[in-house]
């Protein structure tokens, strides 16, 4: 049953990407984007049943489903459902032209996640993962304007020269280990010297997150990228997809317990000196920059620095925190996107050119991008604050001053982002707004679409306690 | 029929063809007849799969000096995957160019063309096939002048004057290469392969002169008779269809020859011994093959044009080859066999598409690939298919020759700084492949139009050769578990003597 499971899951997303290929909207076609998110979550459901009953990975060919395959393959699911319910309006106000090569995108890109997440060997996970670049750059070629393009290409050749070295450390692997499976517990632990096994890590390390160790959008300031870009682009195929193989290295091909003697041993003091330059570089463009769309642009990379912090920090020292890092930083992310793209939306729809007092005329949207920016500064009582509350446990114990640091710069920068917006969104309301902006921001805020999204989303963070235990 | 009787069946038949197609008039006869002679020879080879895996030769010694020298073939492991690939080469370069031919040649020329072609393909089967060093040097020449005969059809005079250049250096290499053969002969007694292959410790013994210079002729030979990149880059924007034809037989056939004489000799000649560890010549042939491979990737990086990019990604696996004999460990020779398929398919996929873009559009620039899009998408989705090889996507032949290349050459020591070659030719592929992808997928309208329309009627050929080698490519991907295995056999054959 296992495998039929496993095999429909698979199929769902591939069949998603033919669905949404075709150029008429049919009812049929319009039923299908609705039915196989759906269908697809029953496969999950129907999984962990089956992972539960038998205590045993499902496994089919090459592909097979653990615990973590489970959690990220729940989270692309939501953010699957809620991203066919919103984009149903989305699409209506806004890029009528190109939804249809968005949504194709966007369904190839959950179709390569999913193998990606459920690859049961490194060959096989590369080889989703550079078709995942290789639809990305597509989608650079297709969507974007030249200066964007070029930062586009830049971006995908260091995510090309990743993969090179992802291919490095998997030959590396198999020569020293023989063999390129996942397997839980790990391949690596026991069976190597430490030097190989820094030297593997260093080697995964770069082929995981290079294009994003240095702050390269330093020679890009002319970028202005759409919300939706950066969420596709960015948050959803680049940095789930990486953030998934790097717990998958971490769970199946290093072990929680050798990762964690390699930095007990050999020191976290350098990591966490690259994660806070990071951070800081991040956080000085998120609070100086100008403009909404390229303050969500900052926003990712300063949060997915600290996610791939947290992550490190939570597979060294309490590996049950990873999937609150990545609940906390998949639906933080999400929540923003919905209300930053409405607003964008409302600026350029109604030709309106500041944020000033947009609470007046946006106050679903602009309270929810509060609420999710304090949620993961880690305010009580969101997920985020789960999240920051075991590290700053951690990190009061052990003494890291360092993380504390990069802590401290997250929640700070967050809090002033957040006051800065709040700023904005209050100050010199306009006074002569006309009736026809005024039923835009009414026809964007109040739809019952955005409401019920974002209100789950919200929820779902609410509840992180909850999922934790759950999952 | 047994497999030796395959073997002579293999032999000869090219031949016998080749007087047919002479006898029997009409110019689309003949050209059925070779296609038809080269389908049943790919199926002859393929049929003796299986014993050249368990035997790992298949011949027959007559043991008699006079016979041996006219009879004496014997297939091997190295030989059959060689002579398999050229043979699926001739096809698709056959299929491709037939209509082009046929449009250049009027019937009586035609028929010659076929036979010459035949005669040149009889030469080739039994460059793989022979066991004898005077038989190889006779086989290499009876290749040599049916390719010169096909290129006094071209009528071109620019090629007439650079196939006279090459043909000059070909007679020097010939000479070169008959000294070295009869050098062996009077000094160690042996012409037969079998015989050097039992004893190829022979030059460590001896004075090092003689077979350090036999070495350098040979080399030198070698180099100007299988890989005269340099003479053809200049023609190889050339509009002219016989010279196209000429530049993908020059590429892609001799270079594989040449790849093949480079290993034979090499393994089943001089030895493995006698070249690494008494010369030592890991170093100087590394060194060599990264600044090969880097000056390659460079210019990948800088050309435009599809041809001129095919040639380059030629140069970069003959580099790629040169550091695998330099490593000369299994992991590096299996990586020779996978090098070789990426060699001779997606390397001739880029050149032929490049010629029909040529033909067509009156450019092979890359950015004008969307210019095929528009006119027809069963042209242009092998193209797209393509460019996961060329981006060496995991399971392509490509990702496995960089794979066993990268576990060959990690280790402490020298060879690691093969890794440099690897980094440098896998940026190019990977830019190129970029390039492609925004070509491909590009929306930017062109104007301009083909020359004619590109029905399937017209094109059928072109399609036809365009969906073999994709389909021949798409199945090392789907059979990488049997491809890998046959390159273990390949490597381990090598490393057996």
């Amino acid at each position: 049953m296992t495998q039929i499971l496993l095999l429909t899951l698979l199929t769902i997303p591939l069949l998603g990407c033919i669905v949404s290929s075709f150029k008429k909207q049919t009812i049929f076609s319009k039923l299908s984007e609705w039915i196989l998110p759906i269908l697809f979550l029953g496969n999950l459901i129907g999984l962990h049943q089956s992972l539960h009953a038998s205590s045993n990975e499902g496994i089919l060919f090459n592909f097979y489903l653990n615990k973590t395959s489970f959690i990220f393959l729940l989270l692309t699911n939501f953010l699957w459902l809620v991203f066919t319910f919103y984009s149903q309006r989305f699409w209506q106000i806004n890029l009528e032209e190109r939804s249809r090569q968005l949504r194709v995108f966007f369904s190839f890109i959950v179709a390569f996640l999913a193998l990606i997440f459920v690859s049961k060997n490194l060959m096989i996970t590369l080889f989703f993962y550079s078709c995942l670049i290789l639809t990305a750059q597509l989608f650079a070629v297709r969507f974007l304007r030249h200066t964007e393009v070029n930062f586009l290409r830049l971006f995908n050749f260091l995510l090309y020269f990743e993969s090179f070295f992802f291919f490095l450390a998997m030959v590396t692997t198999y020569k020293l280990l023989g063999r390129v499976d996942f397997i839980n517990g790990g391949i690596v632990s026991d069976n190597l010297g430490r030097d190989e096994e820094v030297l593997l890590l260093i080697f995964y390390m770069f082929g995981l997150f290079f294009s994003v160790l240095l702050p390269y959008f330093l020679f890009f300031r002319k970028i202005n990228l759409e919300p939706i870009v950066t969420y596709i682009f960015f948050f959803l195929a680049y940095s789930f997809g990486s953030l998934c193989i790097f717990v998958k290295l971490i769970n199946s091909i290093f072990g929680f317990d050798c990762f964690a003697k390699i930095f007990a041993e050999g020191g976290f003091g350098f990591v966490e000196a690259v994660f806070l330059f990071n951070i800081i570089a991040a956080s000085a463009f998120l609070l100086f920059s100008k403009g909404i769309k390229l303050s969500f642009f900052y926003l990712f990379f300063q949060q997915f620095f600290f996610a791939i912090f947290a992550i490190f920090f939570f597979g060294i020292f309490n590996e049950e925190m990873i999937c609150v890092s990545l609940i906390s930083f998949s639906l933080s992310l999400t929540l923003i996107f919905f209300c930053v793209s409405n607003i964008v939306t409302y600026l350029s729809k109604s030709g309106v050119k500041s944020l000033s007092g947009i609470f007046h005329q946006l106050p679903i949207s602009t309270t929810l991008l509060i609420f999710a920016l304090v949620s993961l500064a880690g305010f009580f009582p969101a997920i985020g604050a789960v999240e920051k509350f075991f590290l700053i446990k951690t990190i009061w114990q052990k003494e890291m001053w360092i993380s504390a640091g990069i802590v401290f710069v997250n929640s700070a920068v967050l809090l002033i982002f957040a006051l800065k917006m709040l700023y904005h969104f209050f100050s010199n309301p306009e006074e002569n707004i006309s009736e026809e902006n005024i039923a835009l921001a009414r026809d964007i805020d109040l739809d019952s679409r955005l409401i019920l999204t974002a209100s789950v989303t919200a929820l779902l963070m609410f509840a992180g306690l909850f999922i934790t235990k759950f999952l | 029929m047994t497999a030796v009787s395959y073997l002579y069946l293999l032999v000869f038949l090219p031949l016998i063809v080749a007087v047919a197609c002479q006898i029997i008039p009409g110019r689309r006869f003949s050209f059925w007849l070779t296609i038809s002679c080269c389908f049943a020879l790919f199926a002859l080879v393929a049929s003796l799969l299986p014993q050249i895996l368990i035997y790992k030769n298949i011949g027959n010694d007559f043991n008699l000096s006079l016979l041996s020298i006219a009879l004496e073939f014997r297939i091997d492991v190295l030989g059959y995957f060689f002579l398999l690939l050229m043979l699926f080469l001739k096809i698709v370069i056959l299929l491709f160019y037939n209509s082009d031919i046929e449009k250049l040649l009027d019937e009586k020329n035609t028929r010659i063309f076929y036979s010459v072609f035949l005669i040149n393909l009889f030469g080739l089967v039994n460059i793989f096939t022979t066991n004898n060093l005077f038989n190889l040097f006779v086989f290499l020449e009876i290749y040599a002048f049916s390719f010169f005969a096909i290129s006094s059809l071209s009528r071109d005079q620019e090629l007439l004057k650079i196939s006279f250049r090459d043909f000059c250096l070909n007679a020097a290499s010939s000479l070169l290469i008959l000294f070295c053969f009869l050098a062996t002969y009077l000094v160690f007694k042996k012409s037969s392969f079998d015989q050097i292959m039992t004893d190829t410790n022979m030059f460590v013994g001896s004075s090092l002169l003689l077979p350090s210079v036999m070495l350098l002729f040979l080399t030198t030979a070698f180099l100007i008779k299988f890989f005269p990149f340099w003479l053809f880059f200049a023609k190889m924007k050339n509009t002219n269809l016989i010279t196209n034809f000429l530049i993908g037989e020059s590429m892609f056939i001799k270079g594989a020859v040449g790849f093949f004489l480079m290993l034979k000799f090499v393994y089943f000649f001089f030895g493995k011994t006698f070249l690494f560890d008494v010369l030592n010549l890991s170093c100087p042939i590394i060194i060599a093959a990264i600044t090969l491979i880097t000056f390659s990737a460079i210019g990948v990086y800088q050309q435009k044009h599809l041809q001129s990019i095919s040639a380059y990604l030629c140069l970069s696996n003959v580099g790629f080859v040169l550091a695998a004999i330099g490593l000369s460990s299994v992991e590096s020779l299996r990586s020779v066999f996978f090098y070789a398929l990426n060699f001779s398919l997606v390397n001739l996929f880029i050149f032929i598409f490049a010629t029909f873009m040529k033909r067509h559009f009156d450019t092979s620039s890359i950015a004008k690939i969307s210019l095929i899009k528009r006119d027809h998408l069963f042209l242009v989705f092998p193209l797209k298919v393509v460019i996961f090889f060329i981006a060496a996507f995991p399971l392509t032949p490509l990702f496995f020759a960089n794979w066993h290349m990268t576990y060959a050459s990690l280790n402490p020591g020298f060879e690691a700084s093969v890794l440099i070659g690897l980094v440098a030719a896998n940026f190019a592929y990977v830019d190129l492949a970029v390039r492609f992808i925004d070509a491909t997928f590009s929306e930017e309208v062109v104007d301009q139009k083909s020359k004619s329309s590109l029905g399937f009627k017209n094109y059928q050929f072109y399609f036809l050769s365009f969906w073999l080698l994709l389909f021949v490519i798409g199945s090392s991907v789907f059979l990488a578990v049997f491809v890998n295995n046959l390159s273990t056999h390949f490597a381990s054959y090598l490393l057996s003597v």
